[in-house]
């Protein structure tokens, strides 16, 4: 019987380049996750135990997690206002746009190196403050979480931009003349009808940057001190400098479990935030 | 709240309009507008796409400034009241509900920010919703509604504050027919309830016909004629009125002596009428004018002589078309295409005779025709699509 529609063999092929790519990540995933927990032919926690046993461990995670909340929080902060200014000005909207986004087009490994030259000890930004005499003596801006906020901010405001701002086209046309009509004025209209619209790309924008913030490795590598490490520079660490590849996969599986978390965590404040939108 | 809450009341809700004009850059939308709106008075602003009645209303509004000219709103200069201090309401194409409210909430949104208790709030909602047909909707979500539930909640939500204005842009040309019927009614009967001035933007012409208490036309920027739904079709007061409102013969022609007796000569045949079915320039011998005819005022005429001051003329029965009580007859006067249409019943006497093919002796009251210069270039483009 042939009632069925048969799969041909040119759908398989169509689907083939897709399967290798996903043949490949579950290998990788497996790789991963025999490297962590095998050790010597069986199943062993040992590498979890390392890493858990390790306070100045503990130091690393809760640094990591803590940044990458301040980055979230201060990339939207300083994202909102640019995605009111690029929603507003209708007429020069793209223009402005390629203006936010003309920073991905260099390197993220060249854009912190130019941090660096901004920020260091000489940089441009303590020899103005020094020159207009706000301080005495250089801050230090690099090589400390100071830095890593700093770079991790820069590189992930333009998505905070561009959720927000996908959030504020998508609210109907008229709601703010609605709302001044029913006797809101400007301010109240943006509290009332404008901000808890834009809410969904708020929250989108969180989440991306918290999760690219908590797997960065260049930044922290670059910005961040030799004492102040990420999880993501830990990582790099231990594949490239000790070459503990077991280590490295634990560490991963940690970072892995601390990503779903975050993400249900946040999903579950967005919801009670958003509750009653669609 | 420093915001006034009027109660309907026939001394709260005259707009006066004089001299209003708004460009943007080199193009005016408006041009020197002048209207007096008196309170408690259902107004349509009609008129053909790009006309200047939703700029109109928006500058009633004080969503935009006009360029020259002032608005007044009780007696009060509007020139620096911002929107929300406007003792206006108003429901707009879209609707603009708050897709992020209730319909409870949708309505209440105007009396908490005017600091309205809790318990008045949640009375004058709940007796909103009755009034606009919404009972047990309350709790929706507005993604939850019909079309037809929508506009209603719109209405609520301007009405809930008692404005002594509502501003209506096309709010129901999105709604099928029926509905559209429907809410007509409701919309009519609601304004005679609250005695609140309605301002209603269309270009649906029979729209504006069935509902208001007097009709604006307006193209091109330019107040074109004011005057009750009545005024407006029986007495155009020129040809772009004429010809947008309703059905309407139209007989070019020339004038060959003005003074006693106009003197037209049209492809139908040289009518004389009296001077006084003029509007507009007084026409003189030689211009090129048209000749306006409702179509129910051309009759069939028997082999009796004709009343005085009925026209006539020689015309063929192309088609007859009985709708219900009516009749339409379509005609060819000497090439010039006509339309009558009568009681089926008062056609009784000629029947036989309006067949098709057959010659009929037509005639028309003579002070029943209108005599227009022709339209000036910028307004027969408003008809691109009829011609």
């Amino acid at each position: 019987m042939n009632t069925g529609e048969r799969p041909t063999l040119a759908k398989g092929l169509m689907l083939l380049p897709a399967l290798i790519v996903l043949g490949l990540f579950f290998t990788s995933v497996i790789l991963l996750f025999s490297n962590a927990f095998v050790d010597r032919g069986g199943f062993s926690l040992k590498y979890f135990e390392q890493i858990l046993a390790r306070p100045d461990y503990h130091v690393v995670f809760y640094r990591t997690v803590l940044t990458s909340i301040i980055v979230a929080l201060l990339a939207v902060l300083l994202a909102y206002p640019i995605s009111l200014l690029l929603w507003r000005s209708e007429k020069h909207r793209n223009m402005l746009l390629i203006v936010v986004l003309v920073p991905w087009l260099v390197s993220l490994v060249v854009r912190t190196y130019g941090w660096i030259i901004l920020l260091g000890p000489k940089g441009f930004v303590n020899a103005f403050l020094g020159w207009v005499g706000v301080i005495d003596t250089p801050l230090k801006l690099m090589f400390n979480d100071t830095g890593i906020i700093i770079g991790l901010t820069h590189v992930l405001i333009p998505f905070a931009v561009i959720s927000i701002l996908a959030s504020l086209l998508s609210i109907e046309e008229n709601l703010e003349e609605a709302s001044r009509v029913l006797g809101a004025g400007r301010w109240q209209t943006f509290r009332t009808i404008v901000f808890p619209l834009s809410l969904p790309g708020v929250f989108t924008s969180l989440m991306v940057i918290y999760l690219a913030c908590i797997g960065a490795i260049v930044t922290p590598l670059l910005l961040g001190g030799i004492t102040e490490k990420f999880v993501g520079s830990q990582i790099y660490q231990e594949v490239m400098a000790t070459f503990n590849m077991s280590k490295a996969a634990a560490w991963s599986i940690c970072l892995l479990s601390l990503s779903f978390v975050s993400l249900v965590l946040l999903k579950f404040i967005e919801r009670r935030a958003l509750r009653g939108q669609e | 709240m420093t915001r006034q809450t009027p109660t309907p009341n026939a001394a709260f809700g005259s707009i006066d309009i004089s001299s209003v004009s708004k460009s943007y850059g080199d193009a005016e939308v408006l041009s020197e507008v002048s209207l007096s709106i008196p309170a408690g008075s259902f107004l349509t602003l009609l008129g053909p796409s790009g006309c200047g009645k939703t700029t109109l209303l928006r500058l009633i509004a004080g969503f935009i400034a006009p360029t020259r000219g002032s608005i007044q709103i009780d007696g009060r200069t509007m020139t620096q009241v911002p929107t929300q201090k406007r003792p206006i309401g108003m429901v707009f194409q879209n609707l603009a509900l708050f897709p992020h409210f209730s319909v409870a909430e949708n309505i209440a949104y105007g009396l908490k920010l005017r600091g309205t208790s809790q318990a008045e709030t949640q009375a004058r909602v709940a007796k909103f919703i009755q009034l606009v047909g919404l009972d047990g909707l309350g709790d929706r979500r507005i993604a939850q509604l019909s079309g037809g539930q929508k506009q209603r909640v719109a209405l609520a939500r301007s009405l809930v504050l008692e404005p002594s204005i509502l501003l209506l842009d096309e709010p129901l040309s999105a709604l099928d027919l029926q509905l559209r019927k429907q809410l007509q009614f409701a919309l009519k009967d609601i304004q005679k309830q609250l005695r609140t001035t309605f301002v209603f933007v269309t270009h649906d012409q029979e729209e504006a016909t069935m509902i208001s208490d007097r009709i604006v036309v307006m193209s091109n920027g330019h107040v074109q004629q004011v005057g009750t739904p009545q005024e407006i079709y029986s007495d155009p007061q020129n040809l772009f009125v004429s010809k947008f409102i309703g059905e309407v013969n139209e007989l070019p022609g020339r004038v060959r002596s003005a003074g006693q007796t106009l003197a037209v000569e049209t492809g139908a045949g040289t009518f004389e009428l009296p001077p006084g079915v003029a509007r507009g320039p007084s026409p003189a011998a030689g211009d090129n004018v048209t000749i306006c005819l409702r179509p129910e005022k051309i009759t069939m005429l028997g082999d009796t002589a004709p009343a005085p001051g009925i026209v006539t003329a020689q015309a063929q029965v192309i088609d007859t078309l009985v709708i219900g009580p009516l009749t339409r007859i379509t005609l060819d006067a000497q090439g010039t295409r006509m339309t009558s249409i009568q009681m089926t019943d008062a056609l009784g006497p000629v029947t036989g005779r309006v067949t098709p093919g057959a010659t009929v002796r037509i005639g028309f009251p003579a002070d029943a025709a209108r005599v227009f210069a022709p339209l000036t270039a910028d307004l027969a483009t408003a008809f691109g699509d009829h011609a």
